[in-house]
């Protein structure tokens, strides 16, 4: 008994210490990747992000606002930190994480918003939170959200098992050109591809009250902490908003909010630029064209409320 | 609870650890731990089920007793051992069954309407194993074969063995119930083998038949939309899917068993290097097929009947395990399938052909054999489609498109390749021993760790979402 215990503890110990170099590697490397959707992250963990306008939202966020633009009309620093087909909830964990990271507090939240805002996280690009696993405060909130064991945390590699998509990108990314992301906004050119949406008779969001109650409240934390919030509905194609369930309800649920704190609310359902397709690459998403004029024209209503003097 | 599961990972070494240090100084404290953690480990899927195993246990260990009571009147003897049999059949018959013979039922009388007539009840998870392992034990015992034992806890363990209590290998009493009733003593070579034999299984769970997984549940998902070659792929990927996924399921249990110093049965045994049919059933699911042998076929006759009578004996036990399998028209078609290829061999009485191991004391098989392995499998790939399909009419146009023109839907992982491919090598070349990684011959230690740490590394890279096992459902 003696030597199979021994033997067996030998082999895991050897398999333990070989995890434990794999975890070290693969980590370092993931930190290097300046791709979506890790490189907010690492600017995150580096404490790279020192601006005073940051953009929330989903993959609105992620693509419609170019800091580069924001920054030239208002004369500040903005950095994008949209999450692709995440709602608030992965937004959230996001947020607390650049707080506790960034030693640089912002002045404003450009906070996107849309109908599929209060749904819940499905698990879309989970592997962007692992890397960072070691952080508590991080795995404790994406732990609900996203399964995590405290295998995940404790155990060399084990958060890593079977990623083959983040293998593939780091593989990747270490020999190719990085992704065209600049301060986390992510420029698509392409043309219009949205035959889909045609094809699509309602587009219908779940409004869940856990994740409004879970958004109100990270409303409040903000105001406490002095951050300005403005909330902004951006363009998206006019077939996908004239298809949306109950548009009217979603909006009323956020004025709510929006009137309870103070919150400005900038709407650009209806702007002109929902109107034609050269703007978008699909029904939901604005191409670069379309962002680059959506962000200037949001940077000079942003400009006129003041809210950055 | 999973064997490839992190909550399994944590279980089995402190089982380990408090059965052989603290409860191996008192044998019926011994087996008193196995059921508990057998529960244990049941219970960890749905603890409502268990008063369901605890009762079909009761029930066999009963009438074990009272058939012994009634050893001079057979005919009373019969009635209990018939009854035994009904009361577990019944169970099983109405989890099981129920809905589907009401459905079929409604569909041929009622205009397919079941309202008010299902019960819809939750399929308790491995209940077609262990009621047949408690109804082996009780025909025995009136078969006059095995006396009957007193210590209900021994029998209770016998029937609730952990390893092996959700998917097999179904145990007959005569194998495992008399090593309940012996002191087990650690055997280190015993205990190495195990732990070999768990690291083949889960290598054929997690590197093989989970990313088949990936690629068939996909084209299975969508088959009108596919090419013909993708779905023969699919089809063959679905084969390997289905053995990683069983053998490596048999590999696991038979290992977890060995490090407790239990023995279990074999059950499977290269099935698809079977030159015909007959040599496949010989190989694949050996515990099931054999307890159907000695349960159904002998006790109609088997082969020593007229050929007439044989086929019919045949054609009995390929549709009932058919539809042990599961409550659907396909697993029963795909019995009658696979015994409609017996016919042929029957009728020319060459079932038992082959009964050795192939190309045995040669490296390579002949053509002639390579013919016959490559023939046997083909059509068993064609059961298998059966056999995965939703239903009988899915089945026969996914049949139907096979011949279908287009394009080759590739593999996501090229592992996925590797990892069959290895597993066939393996198997190949380790097809005389009892599983792939039996390598105590090899005496360079370097050589055995770096195979371990190699199929552990293709293991981490290959894991995808962990899949249930196939057979649970069964």
């Amino acid at each position: 008994m003696k030597k199979f215990l021994l033997r067996t503890s030998l082999f895991f110990a050897i398999l333990y210490a070989l995890a434990w170099v794999a975890d070290l590697v693969i980590t370092q490397e993931c930190k290097k990747v300046q791709a979506a959707p890790y490189a907010s992250w690492n600017d995150i963990y580096a404490d790279r992000i020192n601006s005073d306008v940051i953009i929330m939202g989903t993959s609105r966020a992620f693509v419609h606002f170019n800091p580069a633009i924001i920054d030239s009309v208002l004369h500040t620093d903005s950095y994008n930190l949209g999450m692709d087909g995440r709602p608030t909830d992965a937004q959230i964990v996001k947020y607390h994480a650049y707080r506790r990271h960034c030693s640089h507090k912002p002045k404003v939240i450009l906070y996107e918003l849309y109908g599929g805002s209060m749904d819940k996280s499905n698990g879309y690009q989970r592997e962007q939170f692992v890397p960072y696993l070691k952080d508590t405060r991080l795995w404790k909130e994406a732990r609900e959200l996203e399964h995590f064991s405290i295998a995940d945390r404790t155990i060399p590699c084990w958060r890593y098992i079977g990623r083959k998509k983040m293998f593939k990108d780091i593989i990747y990314y270490s020999k190719h050109h990085q992704d065209d992301l600049y301060k986390g906004f992510k420029s698509h050119k392409k043309s219009w591809n949205g035959d889909r949406i045609s094809a699509i008779k309602q587009l219908n969001y779940p409004m869940h009250k856990s994740r409004v109650r879970q958004f109100e409240n990270f409303i409040g934390e903000c105001t406490k902490d002095g951050v300005k919030v403005v909330f902004v509905y951006v363009p998206m194609y006019i077939e996908a908003t004239q298809k949306t369930t109950d548009l009217k309800g979603i909006q009323n649920t956020f004025a709510q909010i929006a009137n309870k704190y103070d919150i400005p609310i900038l709407d650009y359902t209806y702007d002109a630029l929902s109107y034609d397709t050269c703007y978008f690459y699909n029904a939901q998403h604005l191409n670069s064209k379309g962002a680059n004029l959506f962000s200037t024209k949001l940077s000079h209503d942003i400009d006129s409320l003041g809210i950055l003097r | 609870m999973l064997f490839n599961s992190i909550e399994f990972a944590a279980f089995l070494p402190l089982v380990f650890l408090l059965y052989w240090f603290v409860f191996n100084r008192n044998l019926k404290l011994q087996n008193l731990f196995i059921v508990a953690v057998s529960y244990l480990f049941y219970g960890w899927w749905d603890w409502r089920f268990l008063v369901l195993i605890a009762f079909t246990s009761f029930c066999s260990w009963g009438s074990g007793l009272l058939i012994r009571k009634s050893r001079e009147n057979r005919r009373k003897a019969k009635w209990i051992n018939g009854i035994n049999i009904a009361i577990n059949i019944g169970i099983l018959g109405v989890f099981k069954y129920y809905d589907f013979f009401a459905t079929s039922f409604a569909k041929l009388f009622l205009g397919g309407c079941t309202d008010g007539i299902l019960l819809n009840l939750i399929l308790p998870v491995g209940i077609s194993f262990y009621t047949f392992q408690a109804l082996s034990y009780s025909i025995d015992v009136y078969r006059g074969k095995l006396e009957p034992t007193r210590d209900i806890v021994q029998f209770f363990a016998f029937v609730s063995f952990f390893p092996q209590l959700v998917a097999g290998p179904i145990e007959r009493a005569t194998n495992l119930l008399p090593q309940f009733d012996k002191p087990r003593t650690f055997n280190y070579d015993q205990a190495v083998d195990g732990m070999r034999q768990i690291l083949w299984g889960l290598f054929k769970k997690i590197a093989v038949a989970d990313t088949c997984a990936v690629y068939v549940n996909s084209v299975f998902g969508s088959y009108q939309d596919q090419s013909g070659i993708t779905l023969l792929l699919a089809a063959v990927l679905f084969t390997f899917q289905i053995y990683g996924d069983f053998s490596g399921y048999s590999d696991i249990a038979i290992g977890t068993a060995k490090l407790f110093g239990i023995q279990l049965m074999r059950n499977f045994n290269n099935p698809y290097f079977s030159r015909d049919i007959a040599e496949f059933w010989r190989r694949w699911h050996i515990s099931l097929t054999t307890w159907f042998r000695d349960y159904i076929y002998i006790p109609l006759g088997g082969s020593r009947v007229p050929k007439a009578k044989v086929i019919r004996n045949t054609f009995v036990i390929f549709l009932v395990s058919g539809l042990w399998h599961g409550a659907n028209w396909t697993f029963v078609v795909w019995g009658a399938y696979h015994a409609f290829l017996f016919l042929p061999l029957i009728l020319l009485g060459k079932n038992r052909k082959y009964t050795d191991i192939v190309a045995a004391g040669r490296h390579y098989p002949t053509l002639r054999e390579l013919g016959q392995i490559v023939l046997t499998f083909a059509l068993v790939v064609l059961g298998w489609i059966i056999f995965r399909a939703d239903s009988l009419g899915m089945a026969w146009d996914y049949i139907g498109r096979l011949f279908s023109s287009g394009s080759l839907k590739p593999i996501g992982s090229t592992l996925t390749l590797i990892s069959i491919l290895l597993m066939l090598a393996v198997e190949w070349l380790h097809r005389q021993k009892t599983h792939g990684l039996e390598i105590s011959y090899l005496n360079s230690h370097i050589l055995k760790y770096t195979i371990y740490i190699g199929l552990a590394i293709l293991m981490f890279f290959s894991y995808t979402n962990s899949e249930s096992f196939i057979y649970f459902q069964f």
